[in-house]
């Protein structure tokens, strides 16, 4: 077992706790977004999205962890963002993360209500009665949306008007149905196979990507990538516990080894092309929290190299910037290049997103200890060398803002400040 | 000669598929920006396109706390009624792709929009579209409100950006791995806020008097 003591981990955890604290606006948890796909730089304004679904999960975790009631009070904080979010039609509000404000972002709204479940099931555990509103929004969300809107009868499609299946989004949808379905008593088995078919249907069996899940929105490109394929060692995991099936042990003994290639000493591959490259940028740093979680479930399931476990932690722990955000990644300048090659970091990489660091958070609050002291510290100050256009930049994060300066001319290229919509400047 | 149904709603309207391009996004994006910089409670939606509208709801900041629309939009826009007001006080209007359409002005402190410009690649592609220059936009202001100056301009699909995705389509339909960096290379062009804003396709002013 991995002490995050030794690694300086439970520090880290709580220095997270501090910055996401920083980042809540009225509606919620806000901040710009940087992404392999697109960024939203523009709207920085609270979504309803997947960071719901580890920061409440990691809440919870320290709930479990320690019983300090603070845990449960910041989780049911979350709880009711997303409650208040919620449309009459099941969709939450804003929840299309990097494709900026837009509703019934996929897999978003299934991950929304994976915390929402899994803050009504503590509740439950506990005998408080406001369980049952956390469970009734995120039943909502499921008849509504999920099995309403999205379920095709042989997996659960992309968007309602795009029927492509794509594997971590059936995992993500498939977690939730197996918490509805402990809560509920109802049986979801129709839905829970069919998308753990989907899963097992997209991973590759030979090759430099063997193990690997193809993202099928990728369509002619058929990419393959490291996140998306440990959010579905995690859901399979999750399945296991309940119907072990020697089908979904192979696919997560698999998946493993093709998560063990992808882990370096400063972040987490992406993954790779069709005819097996690898995509040498960017690589993950605060988004690799799903790998180490991916691979905490597999342990019983597969055998690896366990110091992996440790090494995941350290890039998490030895990238978080002393305000308690951790950086997105290194090498957006790149995006898509063959080789990765050490330069100062881009703005997109510097940015601690919310929507990322929830996955370094919830990993992370897996490995807490109930013998750790809660230290709370005041907000550190964050300064880094990074580069736009070409240009060296300060990226600064104090308690209340960012900031992306020139360093030259000491120019303004971007100043945000915590909890807006929108920030007070964006010259990029 | 009688047009595809296609090219009628291009010449018509903003398609939905169409709202949710990266520059139709990021356009709607300024707009709701300035909205906020504005500092303004009570705005109007000068538009008759519902989903044009949800775009634009969607974005606005938390401290708008009435929106008016025209009347006709009440019953498409019910997920929002707690905010709908029919109010002739406000203090911004925008012009979401509106302006081009025919709406008609109306007198505010803010006057903020976006429209497809007259002088960009798409009036070449499709010479019929709807469309104004950012010149005629400045004198609809001025007519409308002979105190507005436009004060912010930004171009949306500039000419380097449509040079630079037109290789990145190209690499897409070939399946090559080079789409990727291409793709984001022109993302970061995607904006312009000197002299090729002139020439983009889509133009998201901010006027005010």
């Amino acid at each position: 077992m991995v002490s995050l003591d030794d690694l300086r981990g439970d520090t880290a955890v709580l220095a997270l706790d501090q910055w996401l604290e920083s980042m809540r606006g009225p509606s919620g948890y806000t901040g710009p977004i940087s992404h392999w796909w697109d960024s939203s730089l523009i709207y920085t304004g609270a979504m309803l999205d997947w960071r719901y679904e580890g920061i409440l999960c990691g809440y919870l975790n320290l709930y479990h962890a320690t019983s300090n009631a603070i845990w449960l009070r910041r989780a049911q904080q979350a709880g009711d963002d997303l409650i208040a979010g919620q449309q009459t039609d099941g969709h939450f509000w804003n929840s299309s993360f990097e494709f900026g404000p837009a509703i019934g972002g996929t897999p978003h709204e299934a991950a929304a209500t994976i915390g929402l479940l899994e803050l009504a099931s503590v509740l439950r555990a506990e005998k408080l009665a406001e369980w049952q509103r956390y469970f009734a929004a995120a039943e909502q969300t499921i008849r509504q949306v999920l099995i309403g809107r999205l379920w095709t009868g042989r997996g659960f499609r992309e968007q309602p008007d795009d029927d492509c299946l794509v594997a971590n989004k059936n995992a993500t949808t498939l977690e939730a149905l197996l918490l509805y379905e402990a809560l509920s008593g109802e049986s979801m088995q129709l839905y829970i196979t069919a998308a753990a078919q989907v899963v097992l249907s997209c991973q590759v069996a030979e090759g430099s990507r063997a193990g690997a899940t193809v993202h099928a929105g990728t369509h002619q490109h058929a990419l393959t990538f490291g996140i998306y394929t440990a959010r579905c060692v995690s859901a399979i995991a999750r399945l296991i516990g309940r119907q072990p099936l020697p089908m979904y042990a192979a696919f997560i003994q698999k998946a493993v080894r093709y998560l063990s290639t992808l882990v370096q000493a400063d972040g987490t591959l992406l993954g790779h092309y069709k005819s097996g490259p690898l995509i040498g940028a960017p690589r993950w740093i605060s988004p690799s929290g799903d790998l180490l979680r991916a691979f905490l479930l597999a342990q019983p399931y597969a055998t690896f190299d366990q110091t992996l476990i440790a090494k995941l932690v350290s890039i998490l722990v030895n990238a978080q910037y002393p305000g308690g955000g951790i950086p997105t990644a290194n090498g957006f300048a790149r995006l898509g290049r063959l080789k990765f090659r050490e330069t100062l970091p881009e703005f997109r990489d510097v940015l601690p997103v919310v929507g990322w660091c929830d996955k370094a958070f919830r990993a992370l609050t897996m490995l807490y200890q109930p013998h750790y002291i809660n230290v709370t510290t005041s907000f550190q100050k964050t300064e880094i060398d990074c580069v736009w256009r070409n240009r060296r930049c300060w990226f600064r994060e104090d308690k209340t803002r960012f900031m992306l300066t020139e360093q030259r001319s000491g120019h303004l290229y971007y100043e945000w400040h915590k909890g807006e919509s929108y920030p007070d400047v964006i010259d990029l | 000669m009688l047009k595809s149904s296609r090219e009628r709603d291009y010449l018509e309207v903003i398609t939905p598929a169409e709202l949710f391009s990266y520059g139709m996004r990021r356009a709607l994006d300024y707009l709701g920006m300035w909205v906020w910089h504005s500092r303004v409670q009570r705005v109007r939606i000068q538009s008759n396109e519902p989903d044009v509208i949800q775009q634009v709801m969607l974005r606005l900041p938390p401290s708008i706390k009435s929106v008016d629309l025209p009347v006709d939009n009440l019953a498409s826009s019910e997920k929002w009624s707690w905010l709908i007001t029919v109010d002739a006080g406000a203090e911004a209007v925008l012009y979401p792709f509106s302006l081009e359409t025919g709406m008609p002005l109306i007198q505010a402190d803010h006057m903020i929009g976006c429209f497809r410009n007259t002088l960009s690649y798409k009036k070449i592609l499709h010479p019929a579209s709807k469309s104004l220059t950012i010149r005629q936009v400045v004198h609809q202001l001025k007519f409308a409100n002979y105190r507005c100056e436009v004060e912010q301009l930004r171009g949306i699909y500039p000419p380097t950006f449509i040079a630079i995705w037109a290789l990145a389509m190209l690499a897409d339909r070939l399946a090559l791995p080079i789409y990727f960096p291409l793709k984001d290379y022109a993302l970061r062009h995607i904006t312009a806020s000197r002299f090729e804003r002139l020439l983009s396709y889509i133009v998201v002013f901010h006027g005010q008097s």
